[in-house]
């Protein structure tokens, strides 16, 4: 039997972490976990039980204006590892490495996407399948990386316009039946990351882009003109 | 800052091969070898950050602010409140990161445990306006701001998941409330059409048969 004091202490640690203690009893309570390191351990026991919860929370697009802003709330000196003047030093170093290449359009361009993923400095590991997108006339419009954690990284090599009120909706299909589920959505032409271990990734899975009113498909289905689509493929690396 | 320096401390014991910028260079004309291991885990990135790296912080960003605006998002329902939360978030992370205990919890927990207050905070903010109608439909019509959803999308081998199973729906239904939208008390009492008191004694409970189901 769990003495009482224990037992009430563990309860309390339960609605910390549940969330349901009103401001006075929770700052009181955060007091104490800074002094008791007991209550520290409940607090954990609930908080890696519930954190099922929050891995399978769908992640949001990231606004690439919020980085920007936390380094300036913190003020002083930036990252090392910043994507600024590092990524221009890395794309000069790599330079030589595409001199003399002649790869084929489409090739070339599946590769140079790859490598834009390891040289903006976000250290990507190698993805698991990659998928280039072409446009109706046949041209590579976007690529997909989609890595084994899950993430799947989308990168435009061409400018989509993207007119006010509008938005990009990245979908993929892997089961004609299902139809397509969408992966997220891209504001405007630029890079994004989108967390889905919930998504499949196969060969022959198709990656699309559509047009789609400012929050997305009001019917979660492709309504607009599809922009780009390709076949997944696995990287030869 | 020289080009090694620019290597994050929290990077260098996982591939020392990565420790200069001419082997950098390398890895990248073989493709695929990155210098940060994506196994690298949450708690020493946190560590970092009490150790003043930045780039530490940033990899964390890159890691988890997606999940942390979703988690965010679910509270206090609107895109832009969210990203403040998270915005809020990191500076909390870079500032108590000092303080932070490896041995005690997993950092992830940690990390997200900020994120949530921070969200209940500007929740209960009531100094902020609060959300129109179009934003609690817009809310509503996002499948993962239901805590239902959030119930459903958990993983089958998830003890939490077959534990909440076990419990009396509307008393599973009470538990989600509290931690996926941080509804309080009242707000579930009023929710579930229960008395306040025992909208509290049923959580209580809950989290008894929880804990004795997950031992």
């Amino acid at each position: 039997m769990i003495p009482n004091e224990k037992a009430e202490d563990l309860l309390l640690a339960g609605e910390y972490v549940l969330g349901v203690l009103d401001g006075a009893e929770r700052d009181a309570f955060e007091r104490r976990i800074s002094r008791e390191p007991l209550l520290r351990e409940h607090v954990s026991y609930w908080q890696e039980r519930f954190i099922d919860i929050d891995n399978g929370v769908m992640p949001k697009d990231v606004p690439p204006t919020l980085w920007p802003k936390i380094e300036s709330a913190l003020g002083g000196k930036r990252a090392a590892t910043q994507t600024g003047p590092r990524f221009s030093e890395r794309l000069w170093e790599s330079l030589g490495f595409w001199r003399g290449t002649s790869f084929a359009g489409a090739i070339a361009s599946l590769v140079l996407a790859v490598a834009v993923g390891l040289l903006a400095g976000r250290a990507t590991p190698q993805p698991r399948i990659v998928a280039v997108m072409l446009t109706p006339d046949g041209q590579p419009g976007a690529i997909a990386e989609v890595h084994y954690n899950g993430s799947i990284n989308v990168i435009p090599i061409r400018d989509f316009e993207v007119p006010k009120g509008k938005t990009l909706q990245v979908w993929t299909l892997w089961d004609k039946e299902k139809g397509p589920i969408s992966v997220g959505l891209i504001d405007r032409t630029r890079q994004a990351l989108f967390h889905r271990s919930d998504l499949p990734a196969g060969q022959q899975q198709i990656y699309e882009i559509t047009l789609e009113p400012e929050g997305g498909s009001p019917t979660n289905r492709p309504t607009g003109p599809v922009l780009v689509k390709g076949f997944g493929a696995l990287p030869r690396l | 800052m020289s080009a090694g320096a620019a290597v994050p401390s929290w990077a260098t014991n996982v591939d020392g091969n990565c420790a200069d910028a001419t082997s950098r260079a390398n890895a990248l004309q073989r493709f695929g070898t990155s210098c940060v291991s994506e196994t690298i885990d949450h708690s020493a990135l946190i560590v970092a950050c009490g150790r003043g790296d930045r780039a530490a912080l940033q990899e964390i960003y890159r890691r988890e602010a997606g999940a942390m605006i979703g988690i965010a998002a679910r509270i206090v329902k609107r895109r832009e409140l969210a990203e403040e939360v998270v915005q809020e978030s990191f500076v909390a992370i870079w500032r108590n990161a000092a303080r932070f205990d490896p041995s005690i919890g997993s950092g992830r927990a940690w990390i997200f445990q900020i994120v949530r207050n921070r969200s209940l905070n500007m929740l209960r903010d009531s100094s902020r306006e609060m959300p129109t109608e179009q934003d609690v439909l817009d809310a509503a019509v996002d499948a993962d701001a239901d805590s239902e959803n959030a119930f459903e999308r958990l993983a089958n081998n998830s003890a939490l998941k077959r534990c909440l199973d076990e419990l009396e729906p509307r008393r599973r239904q009470g538990v989600l409330l509290a931690f996926v939208e941080g509804l309080s008390h009242g707000e579930i009492a009023a929710k579930l059409k229960v008395p306040l008191g025992t909208t509290k004694s049923w959580l209580r409970r809950s989290l008894i048969a929880l804990r004795e189901c997950m031992a």
